[in-house]
C-alpha cells in the first residue's frame, strides 16, 4: 500500500468508498446489490414459486454459476450458531416467513452449509414453515461435510439441487 | 504388526536419531531425563496424534530450534501389518509467526497427505505408565480417557461421532444459557437434543462393547497376576443410568432413544444449570477389587495390580478388533512390581509381535534382560544398541 503512487491511493479510496455508498440489501431477498431491488428478484424469467435458502450472498454466486436453478433467491447472512449468540431473530428468517405467507411460494430449498450449524438451520427453518403447507427441501446428501458451499464444484452443486430431499 | 524403523528429529531432546528394531521385546536403559519416556511417548503420539502427557505442540518440538527460522518436530516409522505396511510421518509446527502457516500437526500415510483424525490408529498401540493407577483410583475422567483413546484407534465412527459431540455440547450449553436468559426459546433445542442423542448413541453403544471385552480379559488377568487372591470387576456406568444387569445388549438405536428420554426428564435442570446434564462427557465406568470400589477399599497394590490388568486387556481389545498385534509400550512399570508379577506381565506379552520397556534400574529386571531381542541404552538423546551384559 505504501509503495502505490499517491493519486492512485486516492483513486482506490474514492473507488471503495463508492461501493460502500452504493451497496445495499435488497429489499426482498436481502442479497447484496447496487439497486432494489436485486435483478434476481426482478428478473420474471425466474420462478417466484421457488426460493433457495442460503447463508451467505457469495452463495448465490456458487449456485448460479452451477446454473441450475431458476428460482429465486433469499439471504439469512447467518446460521443459528449459540456459540456466536446467533440465534433466529439474528439471522433473516422472519423476512422469510413473511415472503411464505405471502402465498406465491411452492418450495422453499435449504442450501444452508452442510456443517452442523447449517443443519440445525435447516431444520428450524422446517419446523417454522411446514404448518404454512410450503414443502421445504434441502439439497442432496453428498455434499463434504463441514465444506462452505461456495467452495463446492458446480457438478457436484448441480447434482445437489436436482437430488434435494423433503425435510 | 511391528515398528521396524523409527526416526526422530527436533523432538523433545532428540536432535535426529534413527533406531531399528526388533521383533519381540526391545529393552531401552537409561538414567532419568536422557529419553527414555520421550521415545514411547513418540509412538503413542503416532499411533494416537495426541501427546501421552497432554503437552501443546510447542513442547514437543526441541527447545533449542523453537525460536529458529523452521520450529518443527518429525516423527516417522515404518510399521509391517497384517492390513499392508505402514509408512507414518507426522511433522508437529510448533510455532509460526507467519499467518500464511499454521502451528498444529501435519501427516502423511504412505506418502499422502491426511488429516490428523483420518491417521488416528493407524499404527496401533497400548501404552503402561505408573499414572495407570489413576485409572483405577482417580477421577472419572481418567477412565473415559482410558475408553476413548482405546476405541477410537480402532473405530473411526467412534471418534467423529466424539468430535461432533463435543461441538453439540458447546453449541447446546451455550442455547441453554440463552434460554435461561429469555434470549432464545426451548423450541430451538430439538436440533440440537436430536444430535447430541444420535452421537451419544454411536459412543456409547461402543464403549458398552469395548467395556464388555475388557471386563471379561480384567478380570482374567487379575486373577492371573495375583494367583488368584484378588479378583477385578469392571461396569458400565452411562450417567443416563438404567444400565439394568438383566439387560440384553442394546443397540445404537436404543442408546439413543434413552438418552432422549434422559435428556426430555432433565430439561428444566438444564436450563436452570445453562449446561448439558447427561451424555457421554459424564460417563464412568466402576471397577470393583474383591467386590468392593477400588478407589477407597483397595491397598496401592491391589490398585496397580488392577491397572495392569486394565492395560493388558485394553491390548487384547486392540488385538481381537484389528486381528493383528497393538504394539505394547511399558513405560518403567516393570520395576514396581514384584517378580511374580512381572513375569505374569511378561508370559502375556510374549504373544504379542513387539513390545517395548523403558527402565531406569536394569539391575532390578535382570530376568527381562535375558528375554529381550533387542537392547539399547538411551542417553542425552541418543539411542545406541548394546550386546552382551
Ligand atoms: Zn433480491
Amino acid at each position: 500500500m505504501l509503495r502505490v503512487p499517491e493519486h492512485e491511493a486516492a483513486e482506490l479510496a474514492s473507488a471503495i468508498l463508492d461501493v460502500k455508498q452504493k451497496i445495499r440489501f435488497c429489499s426482498i431477498c436481502l442479497n447484496i446489490t447496487e439497486s432494489d431491488p436485486c435483478s434476481f428478484c426482478r428478473d420474471e424469467s425466474r420462478d417466484a414459486g421457488l426460493i433457495c435458502v442460503v447463508e451467505q450472498p457469495l452463495d448465490i454466486i456458487a449456485l448460479d454459476r452451477a446454473a441450475a436453478f431458476k428460482g429465486r433467491y433469499h439471504v439469512l447472512h447467518g446460521c443459528l450458531n449459540p456459540l456466536e449468540g446467533l440465534g433466529p431473530d439474528q439471522i433473516h428468517v422472519r423476512e422469510l416467513l413473511t415472503r411464505v405467507k405471502e402465498g406465491q411460494v411452492r418450495e422453499v430449498i435449504m442450501a444452508t452449509n452442510p456443517s452442523l450449524e447449517g443443519e440445525a438451520t435447516a431444520m428450524y427453518v422446517q419446523r417454522l414453515l411446514s404448518p404454512l403447507g410450503v414443502r421445504v427441501t434441502r439439497l442432496a446428501r453428498g455434499l463434504p461435510s463441514g465444506a462452505d458451499l461456495e467452495y463446492i464444484d458446480d457438478v457436484t452443486l448441480a447434482r445437489a439441487l436436482e437430488g434435494r430431499q423433503d425435510l | 504388526m511391528h515398528i521396524f524403523e523409527l526416526r526422530l528429529s527436533n523432538y523433545r531432546n532428540y536432535a535426529q536419531t534413527t533406531v531399528r528394531l526388533d521383533r519381540g521385546l526391545n529393552l531401552f536403559v537409561g538414567e532419568n531425563a536422557q529419553g527414555k519416556s520421550n521415545l514411547l511417548e513418540a509412538i503413542y503420539l503416532l499411533s494416537t496424534l495426541r501427546s501421552s502427557r497432554a503437552s501443546t505442540d510447542a513442547d514437543l518440538v526441541r527447545r533449542d530450534i523453537l525460536d529458529s527460522e523452521f520450529p518443527i518436530a518429525r516423527l516417522e516409522c515404518q510399521v509391517e501389518r497384517s492390513a499392508g505396511n505402514l509408512h507414518l510421518e507426522v511433522a508437529i509446527v510448533g510455532r509460526t509467526t507467519d499467518p500464511q502457516h499454521r502451528a498444529g500437526k501435519r501427516v502423511r500415510v504412505n506418502g499422502l497427505p491426511k488429516r490428523a483424525s483420518d491417521a488416528v490408529g493407524q499404527l496401533s498401540s497400548v501404552l503402561f505408565t505408573t499414572l495407570d493407577i489413576d485409572i483405577v483410583a482417580g477421577p472419572p475422567l481418567l477412565r473415559r480417557r482410558y475408553l476413548d483413546m482405546m476405541v477410537s484407534q480402532v473405530d473411526r465412527g467412534y471418534l467423529r461421532a466424539m468430535q461432533k459431540y463435543q461441538r453439540v455440547v458447546q453449541q447446546r450449553n451455550s442455547l441453554l444459557k440463552r434460554i435461561a436468559e429469555r434470549q432464545a426459546s426451548s423450541s430451538e433445542l430439538s436440533f440440537w437434543d436430536q444430535e447430541l442423542a444420535h452421537a451419544s448413541g454411536t459412543i456409547m453403544h461402543a464403549r458398552a462393547e469395548a467395556l464388555g471385552h475388557v471386563a471379561v480379559q480384567a478380570a482374567f488377568h487379575m486373577d492371573r497376576l495375583s494367583d488368584g487372591q484378588d479378583s477385578v470387576s469392571v461396569t458400565y456406568r452411562p450417567s443416563i443410568g438404567g444400565l439394568d444387569e438383566s439387560d440384553s445388549p442394546i443397540d445404537d438405536t436404543e442408546w439413543t432413544s434413552r438418552m432422549l428420554r434422559a435428556l426430555e426428564s432433565l430439561r428444566a435442570r438444564e436450563i436452570g444449570a445453562g449446561s448439558t446434564l447427561a451424555g457421554p462427557h459424564r460417563d464412568d465406568f466402576h471397577v470393583e477389587i474383591n467386590g468392593f470400589s477400588a478407589g477407597p477399599h483397595a491397598s496401592r497394590a491391589q490398585q496397580r495390580t488392577a491397572a495392569l490388568a486394565l492395560r493388558l486387556a485394553e491390548a487384547s481389545y486392540l488385538r481381537k478388533v484389528l486381528a493383528d498385534d497393538p504394539v505394547v509400550l511399558l513405560d518403567d512399570v516393570l520395576s514396581e512390581l514384584d517378580a511374580r508379577r512381572r513375569r505374569g506381565v511378561l508370559e502375556f506379552l510374549d504373544s504379542f509381535q513387539q513390545t517395548l520397556i523403558t527402565t531406569a534400574d536394569p539391575d532390578r529386571v535382570r530376568d527381562i534382560m535375558t528375554r529381550a531381542a533387542g537392547r539399547f541404552v538411551v542417553q542425552a538423546g541418543a539411542i545406541t544398541r548394546f550386546e552382551g551384559e
